[in-house]
């Protein structure tokens, strides 16, 4: 059974609510809110939840609680996905996923959501927020079109042992869950970043300097940065702890231009009329 | 104009449940009212005497703009909603 109707062809829209309570929701999430008659919520600031009953709909569904102490994250976000697949039967309109950040980066209940919404005949509508990521390049000025990027989630990386370039910018996400799949609210042991640490040094001589960042997701607070040596990684578990941080991880040094015979090409007027055809 | 609520003690959290809501009423505040976020941010002393129930574990953090401070007092979920993160290794994705 659908929900979509012959004015909104929308069975589910998935959104993201941004970084900073409800001030970076896009036009078109605004649009999604309006036209649903139920949201699925999963953002932990109160004024989120609010502004969406005040604004939109009194039918928000908190799946905050669907954490549990130890819990298998896959049973958590299968539990999540379930709900909002069953809720998309259970009203005569469109309802909204909503996720904080980004609702397709670094985010699993979504993609189950797609897959099986999609399966069931549901019209599955994701529209783009605005990501930690995002915030956090606006926060250090960071342009990945000067020496690229590399990025990877801490414990991917240690699980497939990707190589790192040393003269890339790394972002490596989730540093402070890394060795697990599981929800705890339990504080991490120093020795718990040992192994990420040693894994870094086979790419990064011993003081390089690493930077966890952590944008302000309230308009009165300060975005933070903490600098350290990644030789003492360990020592930042406290901070680790306290909050969701992005290593960025400078190069070692900036890279230099391989192919001088190209970069006269690209300077060069003849190089454009050889590599372009004016369309008539 | 001076903000107030009445004073209700939860000996469990140490906090006043009226004056964490009078947090909550401020980033709220923030996130709708520019100028207000503006003077907060510029003059944060000043805006804070327009409250008299915050305790003084909330005055200082909000006066301190610290994130983690924040977050703590506002809602315990959003701390172990981050801290959870909500993604596994793409491989298993």
């Amino acid at each position: 059974m659908t929900t979509s109707t012959q004015d909104n062809p929308i069975d589910i829209y998935i959104i993201g609510t941004g970084m900073v309570g409800y001030t970076q929701l896009t036009r078109e999430a605004e649009n999604a809110l309006q036209a649903s008659e139920r949201v699925y919520l999963l953002d932990g600031q109160p004024m989120v939840e609010n502004h969406i009953k005040e604004t939109y709909t009194e039918d928000v569904v908190m799946l905050n609680r669907e954490y549990n102490e130890g819990e298998d994250r896959v049973a958590t976000y299968d539990r999540m996905s379930e709900e909002v697949l069953k809720g998309a039967t259970e009203v005569d309109g469109p309802i909204t996923f909503a996720l904080y950040g980004h609702p397709m980066i670094f985010v699993n209940p979504s993609r189950s959501v797609i897959r099986q919404g999609r399966e069931q005949g549901l019209n599955v509508e994701v529209q783009p927020g605005i990501s930690a990521i995002d915030c956090v390049y606006s926060d250090i000025a960071f342009d990945p079109a000067a020496n690229g990027v590399q990025m990877f989630e801490a414990t991917d990386l240690l699980l497939r042992e990707w190589e790192l370039n040393p003269e890339v910018p790394a972002m490596i996400w989730q540093v402070s869950v890394v060795e697990t799949d599981r929800h705890t609210e339990k504080r991490s042991k120093e020795s718990r970043f040992t192994r990420f640490k040693e894994y870094l040094q086979n790419f990064y001589p011993e003081d390089h300097t690493g930077y966890l960042l952590q944008t302000a997701t309230y308009p009165i607070a300060e975005s933070q940065r903490h600098e350290f040596e990644i030789s003492n990684l360990e020592e930042m578990a406290p901070i680790l702890d306290k909050g969701y941080y992005i290593l960025h991880l400078p190069p070692i040094n900036e890279r230099d231009l391989q192919n001088e015979e190209l970069l006269q090409e690209v300077r060069s007027e003849d190089h454009l009329e050889e590599i372009t055809v004016r369309d008539n | 104009m001076k903000f107030s609520a009445s004073y209700n003690f939860n000996p469990v959290t140490g906090q006043s449940a009226m004056s964490h809501q009078t947090v909550v009423d401020i980033i709220e505040r923030s996130m709708s009212d520019l100028t207000f976020a503006h003077r907060f941010k510029s003059d944060p002393e000043s805006v804070l005497q327009e409250y008299d129930d915050l305790t003084t574990e909330e005055t200082e953090a909000l006066k301190s703009g610290n994130q983690n401070k924040l977050n703590q007092i506002v809602e315990k979920r959003a701390n172990g909603i981050q801290i959870a993160g909500i993604v596994l290794p793409s491989s298993e994705a």
